[in-house]
């Protein structure tokens, strides 16, 4: 059954994909909120889409564990190119993990900023605030997560590799179009600010391109892995 | 697949074009300039925009250290090609480690110029020229750091006795890697230093 299993865990990267970005249109942030606003603007903005924001955030949670699978059947295909590459695996997945951790807790503490908005407006903004800078500036596992990919697929010395060479370079351009949204902890204006151009709208769309992309690459590879681990057949206990 | 590579192997011999290093790899390297031109064309809507401030602060910049810059990144291409050239044709590629010594060059000059211009009390945070003037020639003296690394590959290739096909392929991929770094500065130069 590893062949479906796979398949299905790697399907859900449209899953996440789908939920992610209805997410971010139900709780009004595309495009997103900007933080050269004044705390009392801030505040407005939650206390006007309350409820939308509160539900947007919802649907985002369930998207950041629908990458879980996904992660795990990309750990299980870098395994299956070459089970010396079994390290690479593990770092991939622990990236993946730490993805999950950096779209939850931006998530849960945007919950926190949404479930009182008639508080001060300067606590709301300080929340606001902590809440974008991490889910922004959580590019680095992401980074580590496509670099470690594409050295794995260029590891893979077979004919027709299990992935394709091309996609191997995709994820190193993808590693370095993550890396802009460190800078904007230096930034409230301009490309490198939390809503810029190359912050927010090229990462965002990067993380986009890459799970449509992966996806069904790992659809397909799943199809040609090996169906060898059926369980071993256990004699009943006497 | 099969049917794909029939084909290909088919029409070969007609149309025989080379692509220097593995196909895949170009879909970084476009890749990449494609976000450069990007950064491109942040840099001439601010100076469309702001044409005097633009102007100001580049004065604050080093267009001699600038040019020289650009004359080692020529002249580590030059020899790139020269040693690649000489690496298909199973000659001792002698000229490599120089263009590694080019390449650290330039990362050193650079580091002088940033110390100079920061000494000249300006920093990313100024304005929105020295924010893109250190974000984007950071980000290439970046590329150039990777470079290095390409132009070790290549070092080393070129000490073995004979490369195989796919160490071959290697090595055209570290030299399209470092033209790629090399046409970047020569847009960024003109950009930052030179636009009146």
């Amino acid at each position: 059954m590893s062949r479906r299993i796979l398949t299905v865990c790697a399907s859900f990267g449209y899953l996440f994909i789908g939920l992610f970005f209805a997410a971010l249109l139900i709780a009004h942030w595309i495009p997103p909120m900007a933080p050269s606003w004044s705390a009392e603007r801030v505040a407005a903005f939650y206390t006007d889409h309350a409820n939308s924001i509160r539900a947007g955030l919802v649907v985002m949670l369930v998207g950041a564990v629908a990458t879980a699978p996904f992660v795990a059947a990309l750990s299980s295909l870098i395994r299956r190119i070459d089970s010396r590459l079994e390290p690479l695996a593990a770092i991939q997945l622990v990236c993946g993990a730490a993805n999950v951790a950096a779209i939850f807790v931006p998530v849960l503490i945007f919950t926190a900023t949404a479930y009182r908005p008639d508080r001060s407006p300067d606590i709301t903004m300080a929340l606001n605030d902590t809440a974008w800078i991490m889910l922004v500036m959580n590019a680095f596992p992401a980074v580590g997560q496509a670099i470690v990919v594409g050295v794995a697929i260029l590891a893979d010395k077979r004919p027709t590799p299990l992935l394709p060479r091309w996609a191997a370079y995709l994820n190193f351009w993808m590693a370095f179009l993550f890396l802009p949204s460190i800078l904007l902890t230096f930034f409230k204006t301009g490309p490198f600010a939390w809503n810029g151009i190359l912050s927010f709208w090229v990462a965002a769309g990067a993380f986009g391109v890459w799970f449509l992309v992966m996806t069904p690459l790992m659809m397909r590879a799943a199809k040609r892995v090996d169906d060898d681990r059926a369980p071993a057949v256990l004699e009943p206990v006497a | 697949m099969t049917a794909t590579a029939a084909r290909t192997e088919h029409s070969a011999p007609q149309r025989h074009r080379h692509i220097p290093g593995e196909p895949g790899l170009w879909v970084f390297l476009l890749g990449d300039m494609i976000m450069f031109s990007v950064f491109f064309g942040f840099v001439a809507v601010l100076h469309g925009r702001h044409p005097r401030m633009f102007r100001t602060s580049q004065q604050a910049l080093h267009p001699d250290l600038g040019l020289l810059n650009t004359l080692l990144l020529l002249t580590a291409s030059a020899l790139v090609a020269r040693g690649l050239r000489q690496l298909r044709s199973g000659r001792p590629a002698r000229t490599l480690p120089w263009a590694l010594l080019c390449a650290l060059g330039f990362a050193a000059v650079k580091a002088c110029e940033y110390a100079l211009v920061i000494r000249g009390g300006h920093t990313p945070s100024s304005n929105d020229f020295f924010m893109y003037y250190f974000v984007f020639t950071g980000i290439h003296l970046a590329h150039l750091a990777i470079g290095i690394g390409a132009l070790t590959v290549l070092i080393v290739l070129s000490r073995r006795p004979a490369l195989s096909r796919g160490q071959l392929l290697a090595a055209e991929g570290a030299a399209a890697y470092w033209h790629m770094v090399d046409l970047l500065w020569l847009v960024l130069f003109p950009l930052f230093y030179l636009v009146a």
